[in-house]
């Protein structure tokens, strides 16, 4: 993968997307009618909770393989997984109080939708910190996987929130069923963006892996050092 | 007349990334610098 497709030329694809995604964005998306200018917040609210729930996903499955093969690979997969995802959840949760305020006359509300997102930073904010208190490494993946197999549950429950109760947030506008949907030129705005925050997404998951694979190489070191220093 | 919830969406998601993109990268040079150590007590090329 490093030789196919080299971090630095990821880094350059990745700024190159966004910087399109951004063209679109401003230059190409029409002006919503009623919202105004408010409303290209949408792009890049909708990309990082599709992000974020994939995030989720992720870390569903890398859980689920490391419980079956006991693989390091898999522990740091759903690791990175969630700590890329915790980023993005965040943006989520700081982009919609902005586009709410002026749009609703409020920053935040406790209906399904909201609660639900928030309730999944809660479950990446858990993950990590299951990580980080528990000392045992074997110890703390297990228990971690536990939380990131049980903590997918509320994915498919957030993205139906909007679909199963009314909710003050908007009834959804894509895959919404009848009277739903977009200009085609939002569309494209969306999903450019949309590929372009995956592409993000992918390269800090990379960053993490090796900083993982660094931080087990540095743990091994220490380890014969240790035992060096013993005989 | 620029909308300021726009630009302080777009603002906050750059500073995000920013610090997220800093603090990772900060952490790898650590563990860089402690690995050549290490590997400089030990003998290890």
């Amino acid at each position: 993968m490093r030789k196919i497709f080299p971090p630095t030329l990821h880094l350059l694809v990745t700024l190159a997307w966004l910087m399109v995604a951004t063209y679109l964005i401003f230059f190409y998306a029409p002006q919503e009618a009623t919202m105004g200018e408010v409303q290209r917040i949408f792009y890049i609210h909708v990309a990082s909770a599709w992000t974020a729930m994939l995030a989720y996903f992720l870390i569903f499955l890398g859980s689920v393989g490391y419980l079956w093969k006991r693989r390091d690979a898999a522990d740091d997969f759903a690791h990175g997984a969630a700590e890329v995802g915790f980023v993005f959840c965040t943006c989520v949760l700081v982009t919609g109080p902005l586009w709410a305020k002026p749009v609703w006359g409020i920053w935040w509300t406790w209906d399904a939708r909201l609660t639900l997102t928030f309730v999944l930073w809660l479950l990446f904010v858990a993950y990590l910190m299951l990580r980080s208190y528990v000392i045992n490494p074997g110890r703390a993946a297990v228990l971690a996987a536990v939380v990131g197999i049980m903590g997918f549950v509320d994915v498919p429950i957030d993205y139906m929130a909007i679909r199963w109760w009314r909710t003050q947030h908007p009834q959804p506008v894509i895959a919404g069923g009848e009277g739903s949907g977009l200009d085609p030129r939002m569309w494209v705005a969306l999903f450019v963006t949309w590929g372009a925050f995956l592409c993000l997404f992918a390269y800090l998951l990379r960053q993490y892996m090796r900083l993982a694979a660094l931080r087990r190489e540095v743990a091994n070191l220490r380890r014969l050092r240790g035992t060096n220093l013993g005989t | 007349m620029v909308n300021v919830y726009l630009v302080l969406a777009y603002g906050l998601l750059w500073g995000i990334f920013t610090f997220y993109a800093w603090v990772i990268q900060g952490r790898q040079q650590r563990l860089e610098k402690e690995l050549a150590e290490l590997k400089r007590m030990l003998g290890q090329p």
